[in-house]
């Protein structure tokens, strides 16, 4: 069922509140809901039909998780506290009890639960850097550097942008260039992004006239 | 003007300055019936109906895709 949903601030709207009571974020938002209204799964990434297979997938594998914790699987409990992580449904505090509580995560679910723990790591940086993208680029550099690179898609591509921000003001060319076919990998083929680009390309051409 | 003179017409009509930048509800109804009119509602069996949505997921066994916008700001 397609649902949609228009926060408008009309006094007395039915619902108006609705995103705000499922976790909020920034608009537009798509989320996967079960029959009780619960997240089951949330979009990240380009609005391609692969990407939304690749959260249709997720929320499905999510349900399972679930039915398999409800009925005493540990080790899917492990993997359910890691999606709901994800999801922002848990804070990390509480996932990482709960998966405590649960027993040892295998070395693959450690993996899963340190990439999505980067991952919020990542959205932590830039929210709190605000305007001051440089900053954060330079964080997350350092990040580059010690091999942490987040693996969800809006993190990588918040990551990769902010340190083309960081090495324009350093006027590294080599770092920009790096960061910059790093975004071009994801998006570069989509048609709404070429403004995006050419800006880049405009300040790439402005750093090497610079050298 | 002296500074308390200043200061007492801005605290006069301060909750005038606060409330220009604020849209009426006429005008927020206006604006959620814009969005309402977008093309992409035509395309495919959406409803704006939460309830309705979940009471469909229920008889068919299939979650809801959920897209939520706004229409209180650009």
């Amino acid at each position: 069922m397609l649902f949609c949903h228009v926060t408008s601030h009309i006094e007395n709207e039915p619902n108006d509140k609705l995103f705000e009571q499922k976790g909020g974020g920034g608009y537009p938002t798509i989320m996967m809901l079960d029959e009780k209204g619960d997240m089951i799964g949330k979009h990240s990434g380009e609005r391609s039909v692969a990407e939304f297979e690749k959260t249709v997938g997720k929320a499905v594998r999510y349900l399972d998780l679930r039915k398999k914790a409800e009925s005493g699987d540990k080790a899917a409990g492990i993997d359910l506290a890691i999606a709901k992580l994800e999801l922002g449904s848990l804070t990390a505090d509480a996932a990482q009890k709960q998966i405590a509580e649960l027993g040892t995560p295998t070395p693959e679910q450690q993996a899963q639960l340190d990439a999505v723990l980067l991952n919020q790591e990542v959205m932590a940086i830039s929210k709190s850097a605000g305007q001051d993208r440089a900053s954060a680029g330079k964080k997350f550099s350092e990040m580059k550097t010690a091999g942490k690179i987040p693996t969800g898609a809006t993190e990588y591509l918040t990551f990769w942008d902010n340190i083309t921000v960081y090495a324009e003001a350093q006027n590294d060319v080599t770092m920009f260039e790096e960061a910059l076919a790093k975004v071009r990998e994801k998006i570069g083929q989509n048609p709404s992004k070429k403004k995006y680009f050419e800006t880049k390309e405009a300040a790439l051409k402005k750093m090497k006239s610079k050298k | 003007m002296p500074r308390p003179l200043l200061a007492a017409i801005f605290f006069l009509f301060a909750p005038a300055f606060a409330l220009a930048g604020e849209p009426s509800q006429d005008e927020l109804k206006k604006k959620k019936e814009e969005v309402l009119k977008d093309p992409f509602l035509k395309k495919a069996p959406w409803t704006l109906d939460y309830d309705k949505a979940l009471a469909e997921a229920v008889k068919t066994g299939k979650p809801v895709f959920a897209y939520f916008t706004r229409s209180f700001a650009p």
